[in-house]
Protein backbone atom coordinates (compact mmCIF):
# COMPACT_ATOMS: atom_id res chain seq x y z
CA UNK A 1 0.00 0.00 0.00
CA UNK A 2 0.98 3.46 -1.17
CA UNK A 3 1.54 6.02 1.76
CA UNK A 4 0.92 9.90 1.16
CA UNK A 5 0.40 13.56 2.88
CA UNK A 6 -2.63 13.88 4.96
CA UNK A 7 -4.93 16.02 3.01
CA UNK A 8 -5.92 19.48 5.02
CA UNK A 9 -8.40 19.13 7.04
CA UNK A 10 -10.41 22.02 7.46
CA UNK A 11 -14.11 22.12 8.43
CA UNK A 12 -15.04 22.16 4.64
CA UNK A 13 -12.17 20.13 3.94
CA UNK A 14 -13.74 16.72 5.75
CA UNK A 15 -16.75 16.44 3.86
CA UNK A 16 -15.24 16.54 0.44
CA UNK A 17 -12.59 13.63 1.69
CA UNK A 18 -15.36 12.03 3.03
CA UNK A 19 -17.61 12.14 -0.67
CA UNK A 20 -13.99 10.61 -1.92
CA UNK A 21 -14.04 8.44 0.26
CA UNK A 22 -17.25 6.79 -0.52
CA UNK A 23 -16.14 7.07 -4.08
CA UNK A 24 -17.09 9.70 -5.72
CA UNK A 25 -15.53 13.37 -5.55
CA UNK A 26 -18.96 16.05 -4.99
CA UNK A 27 -18.12 19.66 -5.06
CA UNK A 28 -20.43 22.48 -3.54
CA UNK A 29 -23.22 23.88 -5.72
CA UNK A 30 -24.89 27.44 -5.00
CA UNK A 31 -28.55 27.11 -5.23
CA UNK A 32 -29.58 30.75 -5.42
CA UNK A 33 -26.93 30.78 -8.43
CA UNK A 34 -25.57 27.15 -9.42
CA UNK A 35 -22.09 28.45 -9.37
CA UNK A 36 -19.79 25.38 -8.60
CA UNK A 37 -16.39 25.98 -6.72
CA UNK A 38 -12.92 24.56 -5.24
CA UNK A 39 -11.22 24.13 -2.28
CA UNK A 40 -14.41 23.68 -0.47
CA UNK A 41 -15.11 26.94 1.40
CA UNK A 42 -18.08 28.38 3.92
CA UNK A 43 -19.76 30.30 0.73
CA UNK A 44 -20.52 30.88 -2.79
CA UNK A 45 -17.77 33.16 -4.29
CA UNK A 46 -19.90 33.74 -6.68
CA UNK A 47 -22.77 35.38 -4.92
CA UNK A 48 -21.91 34.93 -1.18
CA UNK A 49 -24.36 32.44 -0.71
CA UNK A 50 -24.52 30.40 1.85
CA UNK A 51 -27.33 27.43 0.75
CA UNK A 52 -25.36 25.07 -0.87
CA UNK A 53 -25.43 21.48 -1.41
CA UNK A 54 -22.82 18.59 -2.15
CA UNK A 55 -23.23 17.73 -5.98
CA UNK A 56 -21.17 14.98 -7.26
CA UNK A 57 -18.61 15.50 -10.47
CA UNK A 58 -18.69 13.88 -13.57
CA UNK A 59 -15.22 12.59 -13.47
CA UNK A 60 -14.21 13.84 -17.01
CA UNK A 61 -12.19 17.01 -17.82
CA UNK A 62 -9.43 18.93 -20.31
CA UNK A 63 -5.92 18.34 -19.41
CA UNK A 64 -4.42 21.78 -18.96
CA UNK A 65 -0.94 21.10 -18.01
CA UNK A 66 1.53 18.74 -15.94
CA UNK A 67 4.60 18.42 -14.46
CA UNK A 68 7.42 16.00 -13.27
CA UNK A 69 8.62 16.07 -9.99
CA UNK A 70 12.21 15.02 -10.05
CA UNK A 71 13.22 15.78 -6.56
CA UNK A 72 11.62 14.39 -3.87
CA UNK A 73 10.04 16.77 -1.03
CA UNK A 74 8.05 14.28 1.05
CA UNK A 75 9.67 11.12 2.38
CA UNK A 76 6.45 9.49 1.39
CA UNK A 77 6.39 10.38 -2.52
CA UNK A 78 9.94 9.45 -3.65
CA UNK A 79 10.50 11.25 -7.24
CA UNK A 80 10.00 11.09 -10.14
CA UNK A 81 6.70 11.60 -10.38
CA UNK A 82 3.88 13.19 -12.37
CA UNK A 83 0.86 15.23 -11.46
CA UNK A 84 -1.87 16.69 -13.87
CA UNK A 85 -4.10 20.30 -14.02
CA UNK A 86 -7.35 19.24 -15.12
CA UNK A 87 -10.44 21.52 -15.62
CA UNK A 88 -13.64 19.38 -14.92
CA UNK A 89 -16.61 19.41 -17.05
CA UNK A 90 -17.95 21.28 -14.11
CA UNK A 91 -15.75 24.17 -14.24
CA UNK A 92 -12.94 23.82 -11.84
CA UNK A 93 -9.72 22.73 -11.91
CA UNK A 94 -8.85 20.03 -10.24
CA UNK A 95 -4.95 18.92 -9.58
CA UNK A 96 -3.92 15.03 -8.83
CA UNK A 97 -1.46 12.64 -9.89
CA UNK A 98 -1.57 10.19 -12.91
CA UNK A 99 -0.36 6.55 -13.95
CA UNK A 100 0.17 7.90 -17.30
CA UNK A 101 3.99 8.11 -19.11
CA UNK A 102 4.50 12.05 -18.97
CA UNK A 103 5.88 11.98 -22.89
CA UNK A 104 2.13 10.53 -24.03
CA UNK A 105 0.49 13.84 -22.58
CA UNK A 106 -0.76 16.17 -24.33
CA UNK A 107 -2.49 19.38 -23.61
CA UNK A 108 -5.95 19.18 -24.39
CA UNK A 109 -6.52 15.08 -23.98
CA UNK A 110 -9.90 14.05 -22.26
CA UNK A 111 -8.87 12.94 -19.29
CA UNK A 112 -11.31 10.78 -16.14
CA UNK A 113 -11.00 9.90 -12.38
CA UNK A 114 -10.01 7.26 -11.09
CA UNK A 115 -10.17 5.76 -7.51
CA UNK A 116 -7.44 4.65 -5.43
CA UNK A 117 -6.51 3.33 -2.23
CA UNK A 118 -3.86 4.41 0.38
CA UNK A 119 -2.49 5.11 3.55
CA UNK A 120 -1.72 8.37 5.09
CA UNK A 121 1.42 9.13 7.19
CA UNK A 122 -0.38 7.97 10.49
CA UNK A 123 -1.15 4.53 8.95
CA UNK A 124 -4.89 5.49 8.63
CA UNK A 125 -6.48 4.63 5.32
CA UNK A 126 -6.76 7.21 2.66
CA UNK A 127 -9.03 7.24 -0.73
CA UNK A 128 -7.15 9.50 -3.43
CA UNK A 129 -8.24 10.22 -6.62
CA UNK A 130 -5.69 10.80 -10.03
CA UNK A 131 -6.18 11.70 -13.66
CA UNK A 132 -6.07 9.14 -16.51
CA UNK A 133 -6.57 9.56 -20.29
CA UNK A 134 -9.60 8.42 -21.33
CA UNK A 135 -9.83 5.51 -23.61
CA UNK A 136 -11.73 5.96 -26.66
CA UNK B 1 3.24 66.08 -16.99
CA UNK B 2 3.23 66.82 -14.03
CA UNK B 3 3.22 63.40 -11.73
CA UNK B 4 0.33 62.93 -10.11
CA UNK B 5 2.40 61.43 -6.90
CA UNK B 6 3.98 63.52 -4.17
CA UNK B 7 6.45 60.52 -2.99
CA UNK B 8 9.92 60.64 -3.53
CA UNK B 9 12.35 58.26 -2.74
CA UNK B 10 15.66 59.79 -1.29
CA UNK B 11 18.23 56.87 -0.33
CA UNK B 12 18.33 52.90 -0.97
CA UNK B 13 20.51 50.82 1.20
CA UNK B 14 21.18 46.66 0.81
CA UNK B 15 23.49 43.90 2.08
CA UNK B 16 26.17 42.20 0.34
CA UNK B 17 24.57 39.31 -1.37
CA UNK B 18 27.62 37.63 -2.15
CA UNK B 19 29.75 37.54 0.80
CA UNK B 20 26.46 36.73 2.88
CA UNK B 21 25.71 33.70 0.68
CA UNK B 22 28.94 32.17 0.99
CA UNK B 23 29.05 32.62 4.46
CA UNK B 24 25.85 31.16 4.48
CA UNK B 25 26.77 28.54 2.60
CA UNK B 26 29.35 27.70 5.32
CA UNK B 27 27.41 27.44 7.90
CA UNK B 28 28.12 31.02 9.36
CA UNK B 29 25.20 33.39 9.15
CA UNK B 30 26.92 36.28 10.36
CA UNK B 31 23.19 38.10 12.13
CA UNK B 32 19.62 37.26 11.95
CA UNK B 33 16.85 38.57 10.26
CA UNK B 34 16.64 41.98 11.60
CA UNK B 35 20.62 42.37 11.62
CA UNK B 36 20.44 42.36 7.76
CA UNK B 37 17.65 45.11 7.93
CA UNK B 38 19.77 47.04 10.35
CA UNK B 39 22.90 47.16 8.15
CA UNK B 40 20.83 47.91 5.08
CA UNK B 41 19.04 50.84 7.16
CA UNK B 42 22.54 52.97 8.11
CA UNK B 43 23.55 52.57 4.53
CA UNK B 44 20.02 54.06 3.43
CA UNK B 45 20.44 56.96 5.79
CA UNK B 46 23.62 57.48 4.69
CA UNK B 47 22.83 57.40 0.76
CA UNK B 48 20.18 59.76 1.29
CA UNK B 49 22.24 62.04 3.98
CA UNK B 50 19.74 62.06 6.94
CA UNK B 51 19.21 61.28 10.16
CA UNK B 52 17.41 58.66 12.01
CA UNK B 53 15.54 61.26 13.65
CA UNK B 54 14.14 62.23 10.60
CA UNK B 55 11.80 58.65 10.13
CA UNK B 56 8.12 59.63 11.18
CA UNK B 57 7.11 56.35 9.70
CA UNK B 58 7.95 52.69 8.84
CA UNK B 59 6.50 50.09 6.73
CA UNK B 60 7.81 46.62 7.17
CA UNK B 61 8.27 43.36 4.91
CA UNK B 62 7.53 40.13 5.70
CA UNK B 63 9.05 39.07 7.80
CA UNK B 64 10.22 41.28 10.24
CA UNK B 65 7.47 41.86 12.51
CA UNK B 66 6.93 45.56 12.76
CA UNK B 67 7.10 46.17 16.77
CA UNK B 68 10.60 43.62 16.35
CA UNK B 69 11.69 46.09 13.51
CA UNK B 70 11.08 49.05 15.32
CA UNK B 71 12.36 47.95 19.09
CA UNK B 72 16.10 46.89 17.05
CA UNK B 73 15.97 50.33 14.38
CA UNK B 74 15.09 52.33 18.00
CA UNK B 75 11.89 54.02 16.24
CA UNK B 76 9.07 55.60 17.57
CA UNK B 77 6.58 56.69 14.88
CA UNK B 78 3.18 58.11 14.06
CA UNK B 79 2.61 56.11 11.12
CA UNK B 80 3.40 52.21 10.37
CA UNK B 81 2.06 49.65 8.32
CA UNK B 82 3.65 46.24 6.96
CA UNK B 83 3.25 44.29 3.82
CA UNK B 84 5.25 42.60 0.59
CA UNK B 85 7.06 45.01 -1.62
CA UNK B 86 4.03 45.33 -4.41
CA UNK B 87 2.67 47.16 -1.54
CA UNK B 88 5.26 48.96 -0.01
CA UNK B 89 5.24 52.37 -2.43
CA UNK B 90 2.01 52.21 -2.29
CA UNK B 91 1.78 52.65 1.20
CA UNK B 92 3.73 55.17 1.62
CA UNK B 93 2.42 57.19 -1.16
CA UNK B 94 -0.79 57.16 0.17
CA UNK B 95 0.50 58.13 3.94
CA UNK B 96 2.52 61.19 2.49
CA UNK B 97 -0.22 62.34 0.26
CA UNK B 98 -2.81 61.76 3.76
CA UNK B 99 -0.35 64.17 5.60
CA UNK B 100 0.66 60.80 8.14
CA UNK B 101 4.43 61.07 7.60
CA UNK B 102 6.91 62.64 5.42
CA UNK B 103 9.46 60.72 5.70
CA UNK B 104 9.36 56.39 5.76
CA UNK B 105 11.50 54.29 6.48
CA UNK B 106 10.71 51.19 3.99
CA UNK B 107 12.15 48.08 5.86
CA UNK B 108 13.25 44.34 5.08
CA UNK B 109 15.29 41.44 6.33
CA UNK B 110 15.11 37.60 5.44
CA UNK B 111 17.39 35.07 7.40
CA UNK B 112 15.32 32.32 4.56
CA UNK B 113 18.81 31.17 3.34
CA UNK B 114 20.60 30.24 6.93
CA UNK B 115 17.19 29.61 8.76
CA UNK B 116 16.15 27.03 6.20
CA UNK B 117 12.50 28.60 4.99
CA UNK B 118 11.04 26.17 2.90
CA UNK B 119 8.93 26.81 0.04
CA UNK B 120 7.93 23.30 -1.01
CA UNK B 121 7.43 20.11 0.98
CA UNK B 122 5.81 19.55 4.37
CA UNK B 123 5.50 23.19 6.77
CA UNK B 124 6.09 25.30 3.25
CA UNK B 125 5.73 28.80 4.06
CA UNK B 126 3.06 31.14 3.42
CA UNK B 127 0.78 28.17 3.21
CA UNK B 128 -2.42 29.65 4.96
CA UNK B 129 -1.88 32.76 2.83
CA UNK B 130 -2.17 30.50 -0.71
CA UNK B 131 -3.55 27.40 0.11
CA UNK B 132 -2.52 26.34 -3.41
CA UNK B 133 1.06 25.67 -1.98
CA UNK B 134 -0.20 22.87 0.89
CA UNK B 135 -3.54 22.15 -0.71
CA UNK B 136 -2.45 19.51 -3.53
CA UNK B 137 0.31 17.83 -0.35
CA UNK B 138 -1.53 14.15 -1.15
CA UNK B 139 -0.31 13.83 -4.72
CA UNK B 140 3.40 15.01 -3.68
CA UNK B 141 2.60 18.57 -5.41
CA UNK B 142 3.95 21.28 -3.55
CA UNK B 143 6.06 24.53 -4.02
CA UNK B 144 6.26 27.42 -5.55
CA UNK B 145 7.66 26.14 -8.17
CA UNK B 146 5.90 23.74 -9.17
CA UNK B 147 3.18 26.12 -9.59
CA UNK B 148 5.19 27.85 -11.87
CA UNK B 149 6.70 24.76 -14.02
CA UNK B 150 2.49 24.51 -14.58
CA UNK B 151 2.30 27.61 -15.76
CA UNK B 152 5.19 27.43 -17.49
CA UNK B 153 4.45 24.28 -20.08
CA UNK B 154 1.15 25.18 -20.63
CA UNK B 155 2.27 29.20 -21.77
CA UNK B 156 5.49 28.01 -23.50
CA UNK B 157 3.37 25.64 -25.40
CA UNK B 158 0.37 27.29 -26.28
CA UNK B 159 2.76 30.34 -27.65
CA UNK B 160 4.92 28.39 -29.61
CA UNK B 161 7.95 28.43 -26.94
CA UNK B 162 10.74 25.95 -26.51
CA UNK B 163 12.83 25.38 -23.86
CA UNK B 164 15.65 28.08 -25.23
CA UNK B 165 13.32 30.75 -24.34
CA UNK B 166 13.48 30.02 -20.81
CA UNK B 167 16.99 29.52 -20.73
CA UNK B 168 17.60 33.50 -22.61
CA UNK B 169 16.05 34.29 -19.94
CA UNK B 170 18.76 32.78 -17.41
CA UNK B 171 21.19 33.72 -19.70
CA UNK B 172 20.54 37.53 -20.34
CA UNK B 173 20.49 37.63 -16.73
CA UNK B 174 23.88 36.53 -15.43
CA UNK B 175 25.30 39.11 -18.13
CA UNK B 176 23.57 41.19 -16.17
CA UNK B 177 25.09 39.77 -13.13
CA UNK B 178 28.49 39.08 -14.77
CA UNK B 179 28.83 43.15 -13.83
CA UNK B 180 27.13 43.93 -10.50
CA UNK B 181 29.85 42.81 -7.99
CA UNK B 182 26.91 42.25 -5.36
CA UNK B 183 25.41 39.50 -7.07
CA UNK B 184 25.73 36.32 -5.99
CA UNK B 185 26.11 34.67 -9.04
CA UNK B 186 29.14 35.54 -11.37
CA UNK B 187 30.35 32.42 -13.36
CA UNK B 188 29.64 32.19 -17.45
CA UNK B 189 26.25 30.87 -18.12
CA UNK B 190 25.56 29.58 -21.16
CA UNK B 191 22.52 28.23 -23.16
CA UNK B 192 24.39 24.70 -22.87
CA UNK B 193 24.77 25.29 -19.69
CA UNK B 194 21.44 25.86 -19.00
CA UNK B 195 20.24 22.62 -20.94
CA UNK B 196 22.33 20.51 -19.14
CA UNK B 197 21.55 21.77 -15.61
CA UNK B 198 19.32 19.70 -13.67
CA UNK B 199 15.63 19.86 -13.38
CA UNK B 200 13.35 20.20 -9.93
CA UNK B 201 9.81 20.02 -11.18
CA UNK B 202 9.64 19.43 -14.96
CA UNK B 203 9.60 21.31 -16.95
CA UNK B 204 11.66 23.87 -14.56
CA UNK B 205 15.65 23.70 -14.27
CA UNK B 206 17.89 24.72 -11.55
CA UNK B 207 18.82 28.13 -13.56
CA UNK B 208 14.80 28.88 -13.34
CA UNK B 209 14.60 29.23 -10.02
CA UNK B 210 15.51 31.90 -7.62
CA UNK B 211 18.50 32.07 -5.55
CA UNK B 212 17.65 32.04 -1.81
CA UNK B 213 19.61 34.14 0.20
CA UNK B 214 19.92 36.00 3.61
CA UNK B 215 19.75 39.66 3.08
CA UNK B 216 18.39 43.13 3.80
CA UNK B 217 17.25 45.95 1.90
CA UNK B 218 15.86 49.71 3.06
CA UNK B 219 14.31 52.03 0.65
CA UNK B 220 13.53 55.83 2.17
CA UNK B 221 10.46 57.51 1.11
CA UNK B 222 10.24 61.20 1.89
CA UNK B 223 7.55 64.03 0.47
CA UNK B 224 8.19 65.54 -2.19
CA UNK B 225 8.23 69.14 0.50
CA UNK B 226 10.93 67.13 2.89
CA UNK B 227 13.01 66.92 -0.20
CA UNK B 228 12.85 70.14 -1.54
CA UNK B 229 13.49 71.52 1.74
CA UNK B 230 16.66 68.90 2.56
CA UNK B 231 17.95 69.70 -0.59
CA UNK B 232 17.71 66.07 -1.53
CA UNK B 233 15.54 66.34 -4.88
CA UNK B 234 18.30 66.31 -7.36
CA UNK B 235 19.61 62.83 -6.54
CA UNK B 236 15.82 61.54 -5.48
CA UNK B 237 13.64 59.45 -7.89
CA UNK B 238 9.69 59.26 -8.02
CA UNK B 239 7.57 56.41 -8.56
CA UNK B 240 5.09 58.34 -11.28
CA UNK B 241 2.50 56.48 -10.76
CA UNK B 242 0.88 52.76 -9.59
CA UNK B 243 -0.61 50.18 -11.26
CA UNK B 244 -2.41 47.32 -9.16
CA UNK B 245 -5.25 44.82 -9.85
CA UNK B 246 -5.33 41.38 -7.81
CA UNK B 247 -6.42 38.26 -9.36
CA UNK B 248 -7.57 35.80 -6.58
CA UNK B 249 -10.75 34.56 -7.61
CA UNK B 250 -10.17 31.28 -7.90
CA UNK B 251 -6.37 31.43 -7.36
CA UNK B 252 -6.35 28.28 -5.30
CA UNK B 253 -7.46 26.14 -8.08
CA UNK B 254 -4.92 27.97 -10.14
CA UNK B 255 -7.85 29.53 -12.90
CA UNK B 256 -6.45 32.93 -13.12
CA UNK B 257 -2.57 31.21 -13.65
CA UNK B 258 -3.39 28.55 -15.93
CA UNK B 259 -6.11 29.64 -18.00
CA UNK B 260 -5.47 33.29 -17.81
CA UNK B 261 -1.82 33.68 -17.08
CA UNK B 262 -2.80 36.70 -14.60
CA UNK B 263 -3.00 38.82 -17.54
CA UNK B 264 -6.31 40.59 -16.73
CA UNK B 265 -4.61 41.73 -13.95
CA UNK B 266 -1.52 42.82 -16.19
CA UNK B 267 -3.40 44.31 -18.62
CA UNK B 268 -6.47 46.27 -15.99
CA UNK B 269 -2.86 47.52 -14.10
CA UNK B 270 -0.52 48.58 -16.93
CA UNK B 271 -3.13 50.17 -18.38
CA UNK B 272 -4.00 52.22 -14.26
CA UNK B 273 -0.37 53.50 -14.79
CA UNK B 274 -0.45 54.58 -18.47
CA UNK B 275 -3.44 56.45 -17.67
CA UNK B 276 -1.72 58.16 -14.79
CA UNK B 277 2.04 58.70 -16.41
CA UNK B 278 0.77 58.96 -20.05
CA UNK B 279 3.97 56.49 -20.47
CA UNK B 280 3.39 53.14 -22.27
CA UNK B 281 5.79 50.35 -23.29
CA UNK B 282 7.60 52.47 -26.05
CA UNK B 283 8.80 54.91 -23.18
CA UNK B 284 10.76 52.90 -21.32
CA UNK B 285 14.47 52.17 -21.03
CA UNK B 286 15.21 49.14 -18.65
CA UNK B 287 12.46 47.00 -17.09
CA UNK B 288 12.49 45.14 -13.52
CA UNK B 289 10.57 41.75 -13.61
CA UNK B 290 9.66 39.83 -10.11
CA UNK B 291 11.63 36.43 -10.85
CA UNK B 292 11.05 34.33 -8.34
CA UNK B 293 11.05 31.88 -11.59
CA UNK B 294 12.52 32.47 -15.15
CA UNK B 295 8.77 32.10 -16.81
CA UNK B 296 7.51 34.98 -14.79
CA UNK B 297 9.35 37.37 -17.63
CA UNK B 298 7.85 35.98 -20.38
CA UNK B 299 4.59 35.99 -19.35
CA UNK B 300 5.21 39.60 -17.98
CA UNK B 301 6.57 40.76 -20.70
CA UNK B 302 3.19 39.82 -22.99
CA UNK B 303 0.69 40.80 -20.13
CA UNK B 304 2.15 44.43 -20.09
CA UNK B 305 2.13 45.26 -23.40
CA UNK B 306 5.87 44.83 -24.38
CA UNK B 307 5.34 41.81 -27.16
CA UNK B 308 2.46 39.48 -27.41
CA UNK B 309 2.19 36.25 -26.27
CA UNK B 310 2.64 34.73 -30.02
CA UNK B 311 5.89 36.71 -30.46
CA UNK B 312 7.17 36.66 -26.81
CA UNK B 313 9.52 33.74 -27.74
CA UNK B 314 11.38 35.19 -30.65
CA UNK B 315 11.24 38.93 -28.62
CA UNK B 316 13.36 37.37 -26.09
CA UNK B 317 15.70 34.95 -28.05
CA UNK B 318 16.22 38.19 -29.90
CA UNK B 319 18.47 39.23 -26.94
CA UNK B 320 16.21 41.97 -25.88
CA UNK B 321 16.53 41.13 -22.52
CA UNK B 322 20.52 41.32 -22.22
CA UNK B 323 22.58 44.26 -21.81
CA UNK B 324 22.92 46.08 -24.74
CA UNK B 325 19.37 44.71 -26.05
CA UNK B 326 16.45 46.78 -26.99
CA UNK B 327 14.52 46.28 -23.34
CA UNK B 328 17.67 45.32 -20.53
CA UNK B 329 15.25 43.37 -18.06
CA UNK B 330 16.35 42.83 -14.49
CA UNK B 331 19.54 45.16 -15.10
CA UNK B 332 21.01 43.47 -11.79
CA UNK B 333 20.57 40.21 -12.36
CA UNK B 334 17.33 39.95 -10.28
CA UNK B 335 16.20 37.00 -8.36
CA UNK B 336 17.68 34.56 -11.02
CA UNK B 337 21.21 35.62 -10.69
CA UNK B 338 21.54 38.56 -7.92
CA UNK B 339 19.39 37.27 -4.80
CA UNK B 340 16.02 36.60 -3.75
CA UNK B 341 15.05 39.60 -1.99
CA UNK B 342 11.72 38.88 -2.69
CA UNK B 343 11.09 42.18 -5.36
CA UNK B 344 12.94 44.37 -2.55
CA UNK B 345 15.83 43.97 -4.94
CA UNK B 346 14.50 45.13 -8.01
CA UNK B 347 12.98 48.46 -6.34
CA UNK B 348 16.78 49.59 -4.64
CA UNK B 349 18.18 48.39 -9.20
CA UNK B 350 15.70 50.61 -10.29
CA UNK B 351 16.51 53.60 -8.17
CA UNK B 352 20.20 52.92 -9.22
CA UNK B 353 19.55 52.94 -12.77
CA UNK B 354 17.28 55.98 -12.89
CA UNK B 355 20.11 57.96 -10.98
CA UNK B 356 22.80 56.59 -12.94
CA UNK B 357 24.58 54.93 -10.39
CA UNK B 358 25.11 51.27 -11.75
CA UNK B 359 28.18 51.11 -12.22
CA UNK B 360 29.47 48.77 -14.99
CA UNK B 361 25.62 47.40 -15.66
CA UNK B 362 24.55 51.17 -16.20
CA UNK B 363 21.83 51.17 -18.87
CA UNK B 364 22.69 54.15 -21.04
CA UNK B 365 19.93 57.44 -20.61
CA UNK B 366 18.01 55.19 -18.39
CA UNK B 367 15.61 57.94 -17.64
CA UNK B 368 12.14 55.18 -17.14
CA UNK B 369 12.83 52.15 -15.86
CA UNK B 370 9.32 50.25 -15.08
CA UNK B 371 9.20 47.84 -12.32
CA UNK B 372 6.13 45.18 -12.22
CA UNK B 373 5.42 42.22 -10.21
CA UNK B 374 2.58 39.51 -10.57
CA UNK B 375 3.39 36.94 -7.61
CA UNK B 376 0.59 35.01 -7.52
CA UNK B 377 -1.65 37.17 -9.12
CA UNK B 378 -1.46 40.01 -7.27
CA UNK B 379 -0.09 42.07 -10.02
CA UNK B 380 1.81 45.97 -9.46
CA UNK B 381 3.82 48.61 -11.58
CA UNK B 382 5.43 51.36 -11.45
CA UNK B 383 8.06 53.41 -13.24
CA UNK B 384 10.53 55.43 -11.92
CA UNK B 385 12.07 58.56 -12.68
CA UNK B 386 13.91 61.26 -11.87
CA UNK B 387 12.20 63.32 -8.98
CA UNK B 388 14.62 66.54 -10.00
CA UNK B 389 12.52 69.53 -11.46
CA UNK B 390 12.04 68.76 -14.91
Amino acid sequence: MITRPKPRSGYYDKPFWEHVKAGQVHLQQCIPCGHRWYPPGPACPSCNSETWTWEPLSGTGILLSWVTFTKTYFPSVPAPYTVTAVQTAEGPILLADTTAEPHTLTIGDPMVLRYYEATDEDSQPLTLYGWEPSRG
Amino acid sequence: MTPITESVIVGVGDTDYAQDWALCRSGKARTDAYGYAVTAFKRALADANISKDDIDGLYVGAPLAYERTAEVLGLDVQWASSGDSAQALLDAEAAIQAGYAQCIALVYGNDQRSAGTAYGGPGASYGDQFLSYVYYEPWGFTSQGALYALLARRYLTLNGCDERVLGEVAVAQRLHARTNPNAVMQAELTIDDYLASRSIVEPLRLFDYTIINDGGVVLLVVSEEFAKTRNLLDRSVRPLGFGRSDMNKNATNLAPRLLDFYHPGHTAAASSLQEQTSLGPEDIDALQIYDSFSVHIPVMLAGLGFTKDKDVGDFILSGALRPGGRLPTNTSGGHLSESYMQGWGHLVESVRQVRGEAGARQVPQARHVQYASDVAGKVFTTIFRTGKTQ
